[in-house]
């Protein structure tokens, strides 16, 4: 059964196969529900708006958000400051990080509650599990830039994380943290795969911000392939990405 | 200082429920408050490729802020491993004289998405079919959205439309990554499960959602 809610302002899909009541879904959508109540920067009563606000100190932090702001500071140091949740105003803003750490934990919590063939799409970063209805590998495909109704590439993940970043939705919406005030331009969207998605989705964040030299860093790290693509309309790949087009 | 931001925050959250970057947000706004006609975003064509090389090596950079204690208080964070390089296969990372365009500077942090919150509030009580809602400008072009309304919740969402913001007029960059292979997209009609793309949840996508799930709450199908 498939399901979307719109949930931290995007569309999030839940599909898990041969299951036709909504328990498994509730779980899962109740986890984002969860998770945007913390992290989301535009609740004032968050946990995120209570530590930018000066009202809640470090010792007072939740489990979640140290994993949370941990898994940012360690992005910011693989990514060589590339990613960074610490804006230019001092106040942090996790979302970047947060949303493929609450995909995968509800991959997590979908596993553990015994479903095995199932999707979760939020907001265009993808964690697959299983095989999909027909018995056969996930199918995901990349979203054409300048074409909606168009996919550019079908790739299999077969249970790994997908992540697209692109400028193409919103204008220009990613900065580069070592030009404040500069936007990426060159590249149009970054697509990357990963273990899971929360390595994808963080690693095409970064790279994303990097422009045209953005897929060479994909490449150089171990466990992860991309596809970029440029305002020209001319794409880039790692070198195994090919492998994972093959049904 | 912290009085203003947490009115900013009590404000964003009183009308708008999208969670979202607020930097992304705010680059939209920022485009929005220029008005039409302004040099926003676009100016990049306008730019030479290669000017401005001001970029470093990644290779040789050194990372060396200290963060804040906000970040390095919580669950300290071990030590971390050089970056992992692929053994057998060199990795063509040179100093790129990366194009950077000047674009807008950033906006505000916080803002009011009243559109939103219908969305968020509606789980349920739709009628099946499927919804267009209307087109919304999203000042760089026009969004509008398609509600796919099934045993009366949202099952789908369809972009029908949404900018595309094509520059044909620039060099490959054929000298940057001689090593990986390139080709010229293509549109594609393959059939797949579900589709990775930048996360859709800008003002003017809210707001035409928004439009498509009234008419599923009346049940007036417009296709």
């Amino acid at each position: 059964m498939r399901e979307t809610r719109i949930i931290m302002g995007m569309p999030i899909t839940i599909d898990i196969v041969g299951v036709e009541d909504s328990r498994l879904h509730e779980l899962a959508f109740g986890h984002f529900d969860a998770v945007d109540r913390r992290f989301s920067t535009y609740k004032a009563d968050s946990e995120i708006s209570a530590i930018n606000g000066g009202e809640l100190e470090p010792p007072d932090y939740s489990d979640e958000m140290r994993e949370v702001l941990a898994l940012a500071e360690t992005t910011r140091w693989e990514t060589d400051g590339y990613f960074d949740v610490r804006k230019p105003d001092g106040s942090i803003d996790p979302s970047g990080i947060v949303k493929g750490w609450a995909i995968r934990n509800a991959a997590r919590l979908l596993r553990a509650a015994g479903a095995m063939d199932f999707f979760v799409d939020a907001g265009g970063d993808i964690e697959s599990s299983g095989s999909n209805a027909e018995g056969g590998a996930w199918r995901v495909g990349i979203r054409h830039p300048f074409d909606p109704q168009a996919i550019v590439k079908v790739i299999y993940p077969r249970g790994r994380g997908v992540a697209t970043s692109g400028s193409y939705v919103r204008g220009q919406h990613i900065y580069d943290p070592h030009r404040p005030g500069q936007t990426v331009t060159d590249i149009v969207s970054l697509t990357v795969i990963g273990s899971d998605v929360l390595e994808a989705d963080r690693f095409a964040t970064a790279a994303f911000a990097m422009g045209s030299a953005g897929i060479g860093f994909v490449e150089s790290v171990r466990g992860l392939e991309g596809y970029s693509i440029d305002a020209a309309g001319i794409a880039t790949m790692t070198s195994h990405f090919e492998a994972l087009t093959q049904p | 200082m912290k009085k203003v931001l947490l009115s900013l925050f009590v404000l964003a959250a009183s009308g708008g429920y999208v969670w979202s970057q607020s930097g992304r947000i705010g680059a939209e706004n920022a485009l929005a408050a220029n008005g039409p006609g302004a040099p926003a975003a676009d100016s990049a064509s306008a730019l030479p490729a290669g000017a401005a090389p001001q970029v470093k090596p990644m290779a040789t950079s050194v990372i060396a802020q200290p963060a804040p204690a906000v970040l390095t208080a919580p669950a300290a964070v071990a030590p971390l491993p050089p970056q992992r390089i692929v053994a057998d296969a060199p990795i063509p990372l040179p100093p790129l004289p990366i194009p950077r365009p000047q674009t807008a500077p950033r906006a505000p942090q916080a803002q009011i998405l009243p559109a939103a919150t219908l969305v968020a509030q509606s789980q349920t009580q739709f009628k099946d079919g499927s919804y267009k809602g209307p087109v919304t400008d999203a000042y760089y072009g026009n969004m509008q959205v398609q509600a796919n309304i099934q045993g009366g919740q949202l099952a789908s969402v369809k972009v029908l439309q949404y900018p595309a913001d094509r520059r044909t007029s620039r060099n490959i960059n054929s000298q940057a990554l001689p090593m990986l292979q390139q080709e010229v997209i293509s549109a594609q009609s393959a059939s797949v499960d579900t589709v990775s793309g930048a996360t859709l949840s800008s003002r003017a996508y809210i707001k035409s959602l928004a439009g498509a799930l009234k008419q599923a709450t009346a049940g007036q199908t417009n296709l």
